[in-house]
């Protein structure tokens, strides 16, 4: 089955110069109306100077709470979310301004996974159909016998057996639900997947299943993953590189084993804190938070944690730090990493 | 410690004859004053049934089979309507998960705090206000007096979840039943409203029953565990044995699922194969059997009870291996 799945593109060694998807200064701002005119107050500034490089075969994933903006990034870098300023590149070409047309073959390369496996399928087309859905709409899918053979590979390759495609959606479980949206994914061969909160609805040990089947697939199709999460145990275990995001902001950025072994970032550090850690003998050595995440239509001036940050100096609530580069990451924030 | 709560070989079944679908079998568990029990199970297990039927809030369609609850020396199932609704939300009183739903949007969070203490306590609804102020103060929300005026939508979700807390506390109760409190919330203030909660149990020396699916807030917050499998207790031990001794093939395999610090990043997680069994449609002996790697045909012929594994009240229902 995987003559028919393998993918050409997906070889293309990691290299520091071409990034497989590179993401600068990437900007996604929401406008506020009020008022009888719905005149526009001010801007919800839901990403607001986000960069990174994701490579090919690689793992990014985005972690953050509620409202932090890592959706938001996510929809903007599959032009899902038109966005303000910044740009976005794919396979080396500038996508930020393509038009609907010439998005198409990018699309091909791009897949999303959703979050929620009951509302992200069709409860009135059979599997079969939905996992051929993307090959049709491409223009790809060939003769009816080739399509059948190649919805059967793709539901193999995810673990499902070919007879499950004349079932409907509602007549598997969330697990099982999931894999037909990878398949879908995996339909036109794509370079990148963009994974938005994939596993989150899953109990644990379904969870574990479908995090190992991404991984399988990733080593077997050399696919790279934007893998978005609030989960941390989830994202330690499968991330290459890991950027935290808190309002609209990457706050740090790092290989995996650099941020969870030794966060630098105060809210890193506090997030990480936060967590449970199912081991009864072990407590946490960082500062436990105080208050909850401000709203992003009224955002603090200068660093948007400093209300929060156990190590604020008065320059936080003035300048907006820069994500700088020091030692083995990026990281915003001047008492850590000074100017 | 003297147990508080009691629950013995209490079955539940759903459907319109009595024996329709069992969706909890035979669960046997108590907590004491000063405890926290938490239960612990995927989707579908009975934990969240099991919680309901103590305060019997089974609703319809939903009844207690067999078994009893002991609470206080005195058996809830077979109270009467009224001298349940006496007990609940005084005696024991509930945390739900979904603090958006569970606050009516329609009235103040004074009125909603203040309620159970005027109806239980039977004082005026001017001290009952000032009693709900105390509340919120207690468990930190800034400004009390103010937002016992304000409705539910202007507080975050965190806030919400503390108004709950609130409420649960309102009378003291000697036993607090708490389903999924965090699962809508962040991370940070998820640890937040655990930390509070537990704080305040222990100030009022109460039972807490923690109902979660997951394994990082029982390790951190529980005494007692109880892991719960297709409406069944499959194991159950302190909250350090468990961890350190897991014995039954379901908890070794959650243990075994939960990606993280104790495992290698990037290594294949040895998840469970298959997936939870349909109450409706149980295979025949052990639930856990046709997923389970240690079974044999013995695994088949009878649903295993609990049965005592090491000391210290550590229990599995298991007779595939030791």
């Amino acid at each position: 089955m995987t003559e028919i799945i393998s993918n050409p593109n997906a070889v293309t060694p990691a290299t520091e110069t071409h990034p497989l998807l590179r993401v600068e200064n990437l900007a996604v701002h929401f406008p506020i109306r009020a008022g009888p005119l719905a005149t526009v107050s001010g801007h919800v500034k839901a990403v607001d100077g986000v960069s990174f490089d994701l490579h090919a075969g690689e793992t990014l994933s985005i972690v953050g709470e509620s409202g932090c903006g890592k959706t938001t990034c996510a929809m903007a870098i599959a032009r899902l979310q038109t966005p303000t300023d910044g740009r976005i590149s794919f396979a080396g070409q500038d996508i930020t301004d393509l038009e609907s047309r010439r998005l198409r073959p990018v699309r091909r390369r791009m897949q999303i996974v959703f979050q929620d496996p009951f509302s992200s399928l069709n409860p009135r087309m059979k599997v079969s159909d939905i996992v051929a859905e993307p090959l049709v709409v491409h223009g790809l899918a060939g003769e009816p016998d080739v399509l059948r053979r190649r919805v059967g590979d793709l539901l193999a390759l995810v673990g499902l057996s070919p007879e499950m495609g004349r079932r409907y959606p509602h007549q598997f479980s969330g697990g099982q639900r999931q894999r037909i949206s990878i398949a879908r994914a995996l339909a036109l061969e794509p370079d990148l997947i963009i994974c938005d909160e994939a596993v989150s609805a899953l109990d644990v040990s379904i969870q574990a299943q479908i995090l190992n089947l991404l991984m399988d697939l990733q080593q077997r199709l050399g696919l790279a993953y934007l893998f978005i999460s609030h989960d941390l145990s989830v994202v330690r275990h499968i991330s290459h590189k890991v950027a935290v995001m808190y309002l609209g902001r990457i706050v740090e950025l790092a290989d995996r084993d650099a941020l969870f072994n030794d966060p630098q970032h105060p809210y890193t550090q506090a997030l990480l804190a936060a967590a449970p850690v199912p081991d009864p003998d072990r407590a946490s050595p960082y500062l436990p938070l105080k208050g909850e995440a401000p709203n992003a239509r009224n955002p603090p001036s200068g660093c948007p944690f400093h209300p929060r940050c156990p190590h604020a100096i008065s320059q936080c609530s003035t300048d907006v730090p820069a994500l700088r580069q020091v030692g083995n990451r990026s990281i915003a924030c001047p008492v850590v990493a000074p100017a | 410690m003297s147990t508080l709560l009691r629950v013995e070989d209490l079955s539940i079944a759903f459907g319109e004859a009595p024996d329709d679908v069992r969706v909890v079998e035979s669960v046997t568990f108590d907590v004491a004053r000063g405890e926290t029990l938490a239960i612990v199970g995927e989707s579908g297990s009975g934990k969240s049934v099991t919680a309901l039927s103590i305060l019997g809030l089974l609703g319809h369609g939903g009844s207690i089979v067999d078994g009893s609850i002991c609470f206080g020396g005195v058996d809830l199932h077979t109270l009467d309507e009224a001298a349940v609704r006496r007990i609940r939300g005084n005696e024991i009183s509930m945390i739900f998960q979904e603090p958006m739903t569970s606050l009516n949007p329609a009235l103040t969070i004074g009125k909603q705090v203040a309620e159970p203490i005027r109806i239980h306590r039977g004082v005026s609804w001017k001290e009952a206000l000032e009693e709900a102020a105390q509340l919120l103060e207690r468990v930190s929300i800034p400004d009390p007096r103010q937002r016992l005026k304000d409705y539910p939508h202007q507080f975050s979700g965190g806030m919400r979840q503390r108004v709950m807390i609130a409420m649960a506390l309102a009378c003291s109760p000697a036993l607090i039943i708490a389903d999924e409190p965090t699962t809508a919330l962040d991370v940070t203030v998820q640890a937040q409203v655990l930390n509070l909660l537990k704080t305040l149990t222990r100030e009022m020396n109460s039972a807490l029953v923690l109902i979660t699916h997951d394994l990082g807030v029982v390790a951190q917050y529980a005494d007692k565990v109880a892991v719960m499998y297709a409406g069944g207790i499959v194991e159950t031990a302190t909250a350090q044995e468990l961890y350190r001794n897991p014995k039954h093939p379901y908890t070794l395999g959650l243990m075994a699922s939960i990606p993280g610090a104790s495992v290698n990043p990037r290594s294949r997680l040895k998840a469970i194969d298959g997936s939870p069994p349909d109450v409706a449609n149980l295979p025949d002996g052990c639930p856990f059997a046709p997923r389970c790697q240690f079974a044999h045909e013995g695994c088949t012929a009878f649903r295993p009870p609990l049965r005592a594994v090491g000391g210290g009240g550590h229990m599995m229902a298991c007779v595939g291996y030791d």
